[in-house]
């Protein structure tokens, strides 16, 4: 008996261990435990006819002669590719928008090839990055030295950092244990069937999502629902703050230009409700990617649009119970970009 | 770290229990609990966890020397120490708001930003009562710095309470119950019965009276009327609840704490409500408090004024806020007024007490509940604005009957102890059907508890 309890304590220490460490979940991709995989948005809502199924397949690999580095200040949607999805690409480097927001960081370009800056950016973001007093935070500094490519510039971590890091992030935790222990295909029935007692009962859904139910998809209801300000594809958006965002994209490009990159150029990717239904729940689109699609000139940067071509295809370029794209829409988005980046 | 985590309840829970239960030895056991419980604290700040060791080793060491001075000293040093137990609790919770306010008079003091350490009025009021209880002779400073240690950071009371008693909680540290099936099926039940009510009423109630609350200009009387009934229910849920998953963790681990509810919304007077709302904090005030002011032997007078300084203090403790003194002082008013004019009635027209008790508390939440006092008349002008369109809270009809039929079966199941009936019957049975009534109606995406913030 004390074997046995002993032993349940080793395991339960080690799972305890692992649940802590910042991360885990997504080392524990390679072994099939992957938090995502049914889609972020079914994460929240658990209701099973959004489960996705359709696994984010990575677009084919393009290569051919080097002729530029390239280098992508972008978000969850272009984070997954790498270099060979590129064509003619010598250099790539990949620089996340939330690191870009919390670390400061570097950028060492090579001065005897062309360089590209892609700013990619999900449309919920938008309003939140590029405003102007947000730009400052995107802006690498320029390096000479080292590897092509941007760097982050971690600070070490003192004590109550370290301690802060390692035990006091209860999302952290939280988000451990739900992949180690719950996300089996047991622990997803129980949780579908509280999701839809409470749909069925008290006529609620995940505060999170909402049911687009004409193309069987959920939405997020950041991009629906008008009363948040930076994310709704149905806030309004006033002449005021499309040029402030157009002023904030101009700095970035200046900036960048200024420290020797030969051209930036912007691509929006938008969200599934300003494509799928634009007119969800009878409220107006605000236009947003289109608007700045339009008035890119201004910026001295390049654009890269898909939402004219994501409009033709719609849900068919998005995942049913999630946020990004699919396959389908990654691939075609790729297609265009590489069209564009022909040096 | 909450109760109702996932971190707790799966991982941190299981470990303390069966750690406790593996070790031998009463040393071990304390170790092991205190460094849990360090554990435990420090999943919020890791860093306060070094204010609480401050804390803990000044009054340590402040009782051993209380225990060797001799009366005129004695009550000195007790002062002292009182003064730096409140001066901490002072420079965290209620700095803000006395430079706010003398800054309205002139004066132009900095504000700080710093997160109030969970649980420090708790903590500081159980470090009190051991302070006052050693002044008193009536417990002898404790010699073993773990056993104390303990007595302050014993994880399943540190961050709400109930602030226990010396008396109570250090000799059960002296000698941990062996297991028992019987008791751990009691503390089963008591963290079930508490987390279905923090999970399944607090949290679903908030989803109605919160946004009330937070924008009073806009709700219709309706609404406001509603959510003034449901927060009501809300508050009990939220804080009892907590109480009693905190008595189900001591049980598993064989500690008893002390009951802080005894059905409040059963009472018939507002004295009645406050022996059995919060107990052991309205028991600290009266003991430390009210007592040594004279309690009420010296007239109604003195009695009343002795009544308001408790009611004030308690409204302070609560929050550094207008609205929290201002629902003190409505208390402590109420008290005086029952007191001097009521006294005869109490007895009789007992339908008639409860219904003008319940009512003024649920009047005197509003101010505990509202952010400001702006914001607490602006409800009661919206409570008689009935025809006002109403504000949009994502909340269905389901919801609301659900919400009444909560309101209306908690007096009920705690007047006929319905509960308690189901499980002395078929004890497993009923944990089964309440594990899986609290899955299915629990809102477990709910952030902290409501009396965290104290």
């Amino acid at each position: 008996m004390r074997i046995i309890q002993f032993l349940s304590i080793v395991i339960l220490i080690g799972i305890y261990a692992v649940i802590k460490i910042p991360g885990a979940v997504l080392s524990l991709k390679p072994y099939g435990i992957d938090l995502y995989s049914l889609g972020d948005l079914y994460r929240y809502a658990y209701l099973r006819e959004y489960r996705d199924t359709t696994q984010f397949v990575k677009a084919p690999s393009v290569r051919v002669k080097n002729h530029f580095n390239l280098f992508v200040l972008g978000d969850s949607f272009t984070a997954s590719f790498h270099k060979d999805h590129y064509r003619g690409v010598k250099a790539y480097s990949f620089m996340n928008w939330n690191q870009a927001a919390e670390q400061q960081f570097t950028l060492n370009i090579d001065t005897t090839m062309p360089s590209v800056l892609l700013v990619t950016c999900a449309e919920k973001n938008i309003r939140l990055r590029f405003a102007r007093n947000q730009i400052p935070m995107y802006l690498a500094r320029p390096e000479s030295v080292g590897n092509v490519g941007f760097k982050l510039l971690e600070k070490p971590l003192n004590f109550p950092g370290y301690l802060k890091k390692y035990l006091g992030r209860a999302e952290v935790s939280d988000q451990n244990i739900q992949a180690l222990l719950f996300e089996n295909e047991l622990a997803l029935r129980i949780k579908e069937t509280k999701a839809e007692f409470n749909r069925s009962v008290f006529g609620k859904i995940a505060p999170e999502a909402e049911i687009y139910a004409e193309k069987n998809m959920l939405f997020q209801k950041l991009t629906t629902d008008p009363k948040y300000i930076y994310m709704s594809s149905f806030r309004e958006l006033g002449i005021e703050e499309e040029n402030e965002l157009i002023a904030g994209m101009a700095n970035l490009v200046k900036h960048y230009k200024n420290i020797g990159i030969d051209s930036v150029i912007f691509s929006f990717i938008p969200n599934p409700v300003s494509v799928v239904a634009p007119n969800f729940k009878g409220r107006a689109y605000n236009m947003l990617v289109p608007r700045l699609e339009r008035r890119m000139n201004e910026t001295g940067g390049g654009c890269i649009s898909v939402y004219g071509d994501f409009g033709l295809i719609r849900e068919k370029a998005y995942r049913r119970g999630d946020t990004h794209w699919n396959t389908a829409g990654a691939s075609f988005w790729l297609t265009r970009v590489n069209q564009s980046l022909d040096y | 770290m909450l109760f109702h985590s996932a971190e707790f309840f799966f991982l941190f829970f299981p470990i303390s229990l069966l750690l406790h239960y593996f070790l031998k030895g009463n040393f071990a056991q304390m170790l092991a609990l205190t460094l849990l419980s360090a554990w435990f604290y420090m999943a919020a700040f890791p860093l306060y966890i070094f204010i609480l060791l401050g804390l803990i080793a000044f009054d340590f060491l402040g009782a051993l020397l209380l225990e060797r001075l001799t009366r005129t000293g004695r009550k000195l040093f007790l002062g002292f120490c009182v003064l730096v137990n409140i001066a901490l609790l002072a420079s965290f919770k209620y700095w803000n708001f006395i430079a706010e306010n003398l800054n309205l008079v002139g004066a132009s003091l900095p504000k700080h930003e710093w997160i109030l350490p969970v649980g420090l009025s708790f903590h500081v009021f159980q470090s009190l009562s051991y302070l006052i209880e050693v002044h008193r002779n009536k417990w002898p400073a404790e010699r073993n710095v773990l056993r104390y240690t303990l007595y302050v950071l014993f994880f399943p009371q540190m961050v709400a309470g109930p602030i226990e008693r010396p008396q109570n909680i250090l000799p059960q540290f002296n000698k941990f119950q062996a297991f028992n099936l019987e008791k751990f099926k009691t503390a089963i039940y008591l963290f079930l019965k508490g987390l279905f009510m923090k999970v399944a009423v607090a949290d679903r109630l908030a989803a109605f009276s919160d946004p009330v609350f937070n924008d009073p200009d806009l709700a219709s009387g309706q609404q406001v009327l509603l959510a003034m009934v449901f927060f009501m229910f809300q508050i009990y849920a939220d804080f009892s609840g907590y109480s009693n998953m905190a008595l189900g963790i001591a049980h598993s681990l064989g500690v008893k704490l002390m009951i802080n509810f005894k059905q409040p919304y059963l009472a018939c007077s507002l004295g009645d409500f406050w022996r059995r709302w919060h107990i052991s904090l309205s028991t600290w005030f009266r003991d430390y408090v009210y007592i040594p002011l004279g309690g009420s032997r010296h007239g109604f007078v003195r009695s009343g004024f002795n009544l308001m300084v408790v009611f004030l203090l308690s409204g302070i403790w609560h929050g550094a806020g207008w609205t929290f003194i201002l629902w003190g002082f409505l208390h402590g008013m109420g008290l005086i007024f029952e007191n001097y004019f009521l006294q005869h009635w109490q007895k009789e027209f007992r339908m008639l007490n409860w219904l003008r008790t319940q009512l003024w508390v649920m009047l005197c939440w509003i101010f505990f509940r509202a952010s400001t006092f702006q914001d607490a008349v602006q409800l009661f002008i919206s409570l008689f604005q009935w025809h006002k369109p109403p504000l949009l809270i994502d909340f269905s009809i389901t919801e609301i009957m659900y919400g009444l039929i909560i309101v209306i079966l908690i007096p009920l199941s705690e007047y006929f102890r319905w509960q308690h009936k189901l499980f002395l019957k078929n004890s497993w049975l009923f944990c089964g059907l309440l594990l899986v009534a609290t899955y299915l109606l629990g809102n477990f995406k709910s952030s902290s508890f409501l009396y965290f913030q104290f």
